[in-house]
Order: C-alpha cells, then structure tokens, then sequence
C-alpha cells in the first residue's frame, strides 16, 4: 500500500452519516449532553459546515465524527457502514481515510522533530513503504502545500503560524485520506493569510476527492467554504441546510440573530438599514439545559409551548431543516 | 476641530513614539516613529496582523511595559503632559482615573480571591476620598451601568461566579468606575462569543456616548471596528501605515496594505470563489528593510519603495506611508 499523492476524483471521497448521534458526560455535578441526538448527512466530495459558538458541542461532535470520541448514543456510517461493522484489516484502512486536523498549528508539531520527521510519521507508523518512499511522498506532500523542501530540514519554532498549519495539512495529505475534519482550522491565523489556506484546502479537495466536515464560529468563513451547513446550540442541531438559504435567509431564530451578530466592516450608511437581533444574555450551561428548545431562555419569540415541547426536526423545504415551533423569515 | 476641547489640544497626542527591547545583542526595535492623535471622546481603532506593535503601544501609553527592558522613546502627551518623563507617583495616580485599560481576557486581568466588590471598590478608593458604603453604592451603580443584573447580589461573588461575557463587562465597570477620560481596549471582545461580543460592542458605544471618554480600540477585527470607531490606524511591523476615517478606508483605502487586509475578509468575496489574501509574512523585528516595510508583499511596489516612506498627507486629513497613495486607486470594502 503504497501511497502516492495522485489525484482521485470527487466520487471517490467518503459520505458520512451520523444518525441520532450522542455523547454525553458523566461528572459529578450531573450528565453534561455535549452532543444530543444530532443527525445529519455529509455527501462525499462536499464541506460540510458546522456553525456554533463556545459550549454548542461542535468540537466534541467533529472528535466523533473523526473517530476520537466514542458515541454514548447512536450510530456513524460512513459510506453507509458502520466502524463496528467492519473487520481490522478494514478498521484499520478506515483510520487512515479519516483525519483530523486542529485549530493550534503550533500544539499540534513536536517541538523537537524537524518538519520532514514530523510529516514522515504517519507513514512511519503505518510501515508504509520504505524510508525513501516515505521521504518521497513527505517532500510531495509539502511541495503541494506550497512549502519549499528546505522547509523540511527546519524546525516548528523556526515557522510561522500559517507555514505551520501548511505542515499539518501536508502530514495529513501523506496519508491520501477521504474525509477530514477541520476543527477552526484558520482561527489561529492572521486574516491577511487566511484566505491562502482557505484557497489550498479546496484545491486538495478538488485534486484528491476530500470531504470535509468543517467545524468552526466564524460564519463570514463557514458560509464561503461550505456547500451545507449545520447550526449547532446547546449540543443540538438548530437548522440545517444549503449554504446559501442557511446564511441568506435563515429560518431559525438562533441563525437569525448569529448572523446578525457578526461585525461587518461596511461603512455607517450600508449598516444602519440592516435589521439587527441583540440576543440577550449568554448560552446557558450545558450541565442545565433549558426544557424543551434549548434557544428558549433567549429567543426572542419564545412561548409558553417551547418549555413545554421539544420543537421536531423538520424539513420545510427541500434539504432544509429547522428545529423550532415558530421557524420562519426574519 | 470638534473633537478638541477649549486649549485646541487633543486629549492625547503620541509622537514618534519608539520601542525597542534590550537583549544580549542590543537592542530590538519594535515600533518606529509612531505617531497619532486621540481627540476628546473620540473613537479610534487600531488594526494590524500579530506582531505589528499594536498592544507595545497601548501598553506604553500606560507606562506598563517591563522597566528592566523596554527602551521606550518618544512623547505620548495626555492632555498637554508628556507621560514619559512623568513621575512614577503622578504617573500612577493618573493610570485608572484618567486613563485606564480593558484586556482581552479578562480571567486573567481579575483577582480570582477578591470579590468584584473589593476589586472595583479598590481602584474606587485608590484614586477618590470615599467612605466605604459610598464606595459600595458607587460600585453597585458601575455593574447597573454595564448591565449586570441584581448587582447588588452579585457585588461578593468571585470572579469564577460569572460568565465569559459578564466578566468582560465587569472588566468594563472597573474601567469607567473613576470616569477617566481616555480608556484602552485591547481586543475585548476576541475571547467572547459573537452573539455576546455584539453586547460588548454596543455597552462600549454607549457608554463613550454617554460618558465623553476616549476610546483607543486595538483589535484584528475590521468588522468591531466598523461598528465602534470613526477613526482607523492600520499599523505594520511596527509603524503606522495609514490614518483615516473608518468610512474612507472601507470604501477606498489609501495604503495597500489596509486594502489587502480588507479584501482578505471572506464575507466580502463570492460564496465559493478564490479569496485574497496577503502573500508573504511580516519581517521579523531586527530584519526590517530599507525603504517601505511591505514593499516585499506588495502587488504595487516600483521603483521608488525602496526609499523611506513617511507619513504622507492626503486629502481630508487623510494619512498614508506610502509615495503611491494618492495616485493608486485601491479596492476597499466596497466598491
């Protein structure tokens, strides 16, 4: 198995499928439901936005997905199996097609292995290939990422933040996966460089047939990336849909006053019309959810049935879906 | 000017302020030649990648860089007085009554084993003759003003007992408690979530309204600064670059690095589309180049960048460090 960084295409990418998916906490001051039965669908060649802000369990969820959160609740299919279905031999090929890549380049590299060591290591650990090979498809992998091959002699303090995040990507890439999650990928990067790196995560997945489930609160980046997107509070979906109708004409109240709240830089006069949603207060604590919709306490067309009834998850136009009683335009 | 007071002097005038810090080999320059101005109540941000001087500089302004090290050179005048040559007693006496400063996290900024209460009746007492129960009342009336509900209740809780967005805003009436007249804000609102960051944005608004106090804003986000300030400073490695009205710089930006920063903001391309970004990285301190800093990363440089570029004039009042500024026609926020 011998990997070398040819392209593939889209169809080949992974599907995933999460299905009433949960992860809970147990601590002593009670259950903490990070994750309470979401379920959504990624389609294999697409990036799959999740919006949510801090305590929305988004970080929790994309671990789950990425196979490094066991599920209290649920069930994950990818490409319509489940990981509990499969053999070792497949198990352990599934591993490999599912990555992840962190928010901290910096965190994420020993300080002590040069660059080429660091991108080397997974191949190592999988005994792919000989060391020549493995040095090859290193070199190739930080030649695509746009990262000179002298780059590999160096060490991480010797980079900046974005030529680090270039390494994890590369690291990544040598291992040809399908599916990766990107858990607030550019969050740690001057916006002067975001783009850059926006731009090469959807080359690669153009050139090598990647899925993306891209994970992150910043929804002017969510909504240029991603081709659907899911909104997540208090550990469950709120709405999800096509990029577009999510982050243009929202239904949700919570979607609403999220993309509200977002500091566009325009000058006073193309500001004042814009229709403005101050939520009040903070997202309460997942230890205490609020009953029934967990946006209640904050929603500004909250009713007496909202404590009383869990809203159902329903599609109200093709591939679009709201949890909430009263979900309609702004 | 309107922003100016009866002596046509603004609230604070910074001149070629220079920060260096000295190590075994020297000295390392971090700013150069930095100068602004800040009028009475008036708003400005301050933007520029990580690395560019922008917190150096607040610091400096309340002398609170390390002593041992910092080298700082230059004039920062505060209503006519050089904080510079200040002594440290005076100096000390004006830090939290006339000027004062909110950081970004503002677990770290509280003392986690007083109570708020003892926290902002502290600074309350240092600074004005008030007797404990005034100073408790006085203390109550911040956390009302900043929008903590029952603040009488919460005035003995500790800084564990609130949340993310209410410790900020408690950071905030610790702040104002002594009305000073000019506050630092450095990037506030960049631990909060957005939906709670857009509360932050609105209390700070409203309350310079309300109050008259100054605001210097140093953030990252172009956006915060759109919706607080009526002034930008965009500074890089260590200078500032352009200075000029928040709305002039949104629609056409006189230096090109102010417009490359602008352009890289995703929300403003197509859904899907290639973004801009800003090639290259800022030099290291110790390694600047002759002549303009970003002529390296810049799409317009020529012949003639690789002289000294000073802040140059343009229409308006407008300010940029760049030869070319007035000639090019650079892409803003909008078109």
């Amino acid at each position: 198995m011998n990997a070398r960084l040819t392209p593939r295409p889209s169809t080949q990418a992974a599907g995933v499928r999460a299905d009433r998916v949960r992860v809970h906490f147990p601590t002593r001051a009670g259950t903490v439901k990070a994750v309470d039965d979401v379920s959504f669908d990624i389609r294999p060649g697409e990036t799959f936005g999740l919006i949510g802000e801090s305590g929305s369990g988004k970080t929790t969820l994309g671990r789950a997905l990425a196979g490094l959160q066991p599920l209290s609740d649920g069930r994950l299919f990818y490409d319509g199996r489940e990981p509990s279905s499969l053999n070792r031999a497949e198990r352990r090929r599934q591993r490999r097609d599912h990555q992840i890549i962190f928010q901290d380049p910096h965190a994420a590299l020993n300080p002590r292995m040069t660059i080429a060591q660091s991108v080397m290591e997974p191949l190592d650990i999988l005994r792919d290939g000989d060391r020549a090979q493995r040095r090859r498809v290193a070199d190739e992998a930080l030649e695509r990422v746009g990262l000179a091959p002298e780059v590999g002699r160096r060490y991480p303090h010797e980079l900046s933040g974005g030529q680090k995040q270039r390494v994890n990507i590369a690291r990544t890439l040598t291992l040809r996966p399908r599916f990766i999650v990107c858990d607030e990928v550019v969050a740690a990067l001057d916006v002067s460089i975001r783009g850059a790196i926006l731009n090469l995560f959807a080359d690669l997945q153009d050139e090598f047939g990647i899925t993306y489930a891209f994970i992150t609160h910043d929804i002017s980046v969510v909504s240029h990336v991603s081709d659907r997107v899911g909104v997540l509070y208090l550990g469950r979906l709120m709405e999800q849909g096509p990029a577009g109708a999510v982050c243009e004409q929202p239904l949700h109240p919570y979607t609403q006053a999220l993309l509200s709240a977002e500091p566009l830089p325009l000058p006073s006069d193309q500001r004042d019309h814009r229709r403005r949603i101050r939520l009040q207060g903070e997202i309460p604590s997942p230890l205490n959810p609020p009953s029934g919709c967990p946006f209640r306490t904050r929603c500004p067309r909250a009713e007496t049935r909202c404590a009383e009834q869990v809203p159902e998850w329903r599609e109200v136009a093709p591939d679009h879906r709201v949890a909430c009683h009263f979900a309609g335009p702004a | 000017m309107a922003h100016d007071d009866h002596t046509g002097q603004p609230l604070l005038a910074v001149n070629n302020l220079n920060i260096a810090f000295a190590n075994d080999a020297g000295e390392t320059a971090i700013t150069r030649d930095v100068s602004f101005t800040v009028g009475h109540g008036e708003r400005v941000g301050v933007v520029g990648e990580s690395g560019c001087g922008k917190t150096v500089t607040g610091l400096a302004l309340l002398g609170l860089l390390p002593e041992r090290t910092a080298r700082v050179r230059g004039e920062i005048l505060f209503q006519g007085r050089d904080l510079l040559n200040m002594p440290a007693r005076e100096l000390r006496r004006l830090r939290g009554r006339d000027i004062s400063m909110i950081f970004q996290e503002p677990m770290s900024a509280l003392d986690p084993v007083f109570t708020i209460g003892e926290q902002l009746t502290e600074t309350l007492r240092a600074h004005e003759k008030v007797g404990r129960r005034e100073a408790r009342e006085r203390a109550v009336a911040a956390l009302e003003e900043v929008g903590i509900p029952s603040p009488h209740l919460r005035l003995d809780d500790y800084p564990y007992q609130f949340s993310g967005g209410m410790r900020q805003r408690v950071m905030i009436a610790m702040a104002l408690i002594c009305r000073p007249r000019l506050v630092i804000a450095d990037e506030p609102t960049t631990a909060l979530d957005v939906t709670v960051q857009a509360q932050i944005i609105d209390l700070l608004r409203e309350l310079s309204d309300t109050t008259g106090t100054a605001l210097l804003f140093i953030t990252h986000d172009l956006g915060v600064v759109a919706e607080t300030c009526s002034r930008l400073l965009t500074m890089y490695a260590g200078e500032v670059v352009e200075s000029a009205p928040v709305d002039t710089v949104l629609r056409r930006p006189a230096h090109p690095y102010s417009s490359g920063l602008l352009r890289s903001l995703p929300g403003l391309s197509e859904r899907g589309g290639r973004l801009p970004s800003i090639p290259g990285r800022v030099p290291a301190p110790g390694q600047m180049p002759a002549g303009c800093r970003f002529q390296a990363r810049c799409p317009h440089s020529a012949d003639g960048c690789e002289q000294g570029q000073p802040l140059r004039e343009l229409d308006n009042g407008r300010l940029a460090r760049c030869w070319r500024g007035a000639e090019l026609t650079l892409p803003g926020a909008v078109t």
